[in-house]
């Protein structure tokens, strides 16, 4: 089985490949950032020319366009008056069992329920009391996202589960090795044919999408393989 | 041509409330109750009226069907038909049905089908099926699909015949595993709402007297997903059954998670 270091010095070698559409788009500039600090993070060999080039093409508004979560791991300031998720800015404490019933509510209700728990835990860097049937069913709701290909709900429900107790070792374990054996020969982590028609028309789009679900894989691998660590910066969060 | 008979849908429901039924009447709680000796009396009815072993001799298809027919009868009317055994162990003696290719699932439900009806096969030994079996090399659950699963809880039911036995001793070193394994499937199931695989997993974790939190909820989102006309709907996902007149559709939707739900409450509950 590939350690996660390996796996991050692959999608590191992707991004190299890729630097000219990294750098074409704001939304492209900003994923890439973020996806190559985490493959940085991970051990996935030195990034820093890469990340120097990078930055020095970022503009300002670059993130207008891309998710807050990502900006953050991009290590991007977040302009004022740029929308924050709502979820992160309300929180506080962690009701369990509304999260509970959220978990039994169907796939709607799994993302409210993991987008309660991030904030939270805010992100896993604030101690939560254990809820341990809390994370089994947020784990679960990564497993369905996993079934289904919903790649962003199987990696944030698998990281949730973490930050709100210990979910069954089984589980976390089948996640681990769904995410490990997804990486394709080329280091990233989705197959074009898996993309939308529009995604493969706009190689900028393709190319966020590969880097959001490549940095989604590598963020869960690493927190999951790590108990105590936490990619998202304590101090970033609100 | 005769041999290429299969069950369909309605054969299958009606054998799948006869084994329902056969594990009710296990339960001391249900077994006197008037509606489960009415269903008692209505199968027993049908089974003779509807002449279901008929030409058994040539519809091979329907072996496996008919020795699970002829098992339910024989507990919920002993004693067992001497006459409907003869009938399928001649075919059996051919030598043919216990022979051909088959997965481990689908031998060990063979095996226990055949055993329950007391005929003689040369199916390889229950332990030989199990090796070779997915529960014991489990498919990781981000790619099961329902068929996987499906074959999952029938070889632990075949193996506790439902309840009766305790599984775990075949189990041997793989039995934390494989309690691992279903109470994650368990909890998968609860997240996708699927309640005919939920109850299905249910059981097989009251048969591990594997049971906890995680049982009781999923146990009370069940009884809270019933149809107030009794039925219960195999997934949260499928249109509303509620608003639906009851038909041959929604019967064919729902008979086989109903019945289940029947298998459910007749179970052991004794350590939950």
């Amino acid at each position: 089985m590939k350690p996660a270091r390996t796996l991050a010095r692959r999608a590191g070698d992707w991004l190299d490949r890729h630097e000219r559409l990294a750098r074409s788009a704001g939304a492209c500039r900003i994923h890439a950032l973020a996806l190559s600090r985490v493959c940085g993070r991970l051990g996935g060999g030195d990034r820093a020319a890469f990340e120097l080039r990078l930055a020095g093409a970022v503009r300002d508004d670059d993130v207008v366009d891309v998710d807050p979560v990502t900006a953050r791991l991009a290590a991007a300031a977040v302009p004022a008056g740029h929308p924050r998720p709502r979820e992160v800015a309300a929180a506080v404490g962690l009701d369990a069992d509304r999260a509970i019933s959220l978990f039994l509510a169907g796939p709607a209700g799994h993302r409210r329920a993991v987008a309660l728990i991030e904030a939270a835990s805010a992100y896993g860097t604030r101690p939560l009391p254990g809820a341990g049937l809390c994370a089994e069913l947020a784990m679960a709701a990564a497993l369905r996202g996993a079934r289904h290909f919903d790649l962003f709900m199987a990696a944030r429900g698998a990281r949730a589960a973490l930050y709100v107790g210990d979910a069954p070792r089984a589980l976390a374990d089948a996640i681990q090795l769904f995410f490990r054996t997804l990486q394709l020969a080329d280091g990233s982590f989705v197959s074009p044919t898996r993309l939308s028609p529009a995604a493969r028309q706009s190689p900028e789009l393709g190319f966020v999408l590969a880097a959001a679900t490549g940095l989604q894989a590598l963020w869960t691998l690493a927190e999951l393989g790590d108990p105590a660590l936490r990619l998202m910066p304590p101090a970033t969060v609100p | 041509m005769p041999d290429e008979v299969v069950p369909g849908p309605t054969r299958k429901a009606f054998a799948e409330l006869g084994l329902a039924l056969r594990v009710a009447r296990r339960n001391p709680a249900l077994r006197d109750r008037a509606d489960v000796a009415r269903l008692v009396r209505w199968w027993l009815e049908t089974l003779d009226a509807q002449d279901m072993f008929f030409d058994i001799e040539n519809r091979l298809g329907l072996l496996s069907h008919c020795a699970a027919l002829l098992a339910c009868a024989g507990d919920l009317r002993p004693p067992r038909s001497p006459l409907l055994r003869r009938r399928l162990q001649i075919v059996l003696d051919r030598g043919y049905c216990d022979r051909i290719e088959r997965n481990g699932w689908n031998g060990l439900d063979l095996h226990y089908y055949f055993a329950a009806a007391g005929l003689r096969h040369e199916l390889p030994p229950a332990e030989i099926l199990l090796g070779i079996s997915s529960l014991v090399r489990r498919p990781p659950l981000p790619y099961a699909h329902d068929i996987d699963l499906y074959a999952i809880t029938h070889i632990v039911f075949d193996l506790a015949d439902f309840g009766r036995r305790d599984p775990r001793p075949a189990l041997g070193a793989a039995c934390g595993e494989v309690a691992a394994y279903l109470r994650g499937a368990l909890a998968l199931c609860l997240a996708e709402r699927n309640w005919d695989l939920c109850a299905e997993f249910l059981m097989c974790r009251l048969f591990l007297r594997d049971v906890g939190e995680l049982d009781r909820l999923a146990a009370a989102q069940i009884v809270a997903a019933q149809d107030p006309r009794g039925f219960v709907p195999r997934s949260a996902d499928v249109a509303d059954p509620a608003t639906r007149p009851m038909d041959r559709q929604l019967f064919d939707d729902v008979n086989h998670t109903s019945i289940v739900g029947l298998l459910l409450a007749a179970a052991d509950w004794s350590t939950a």
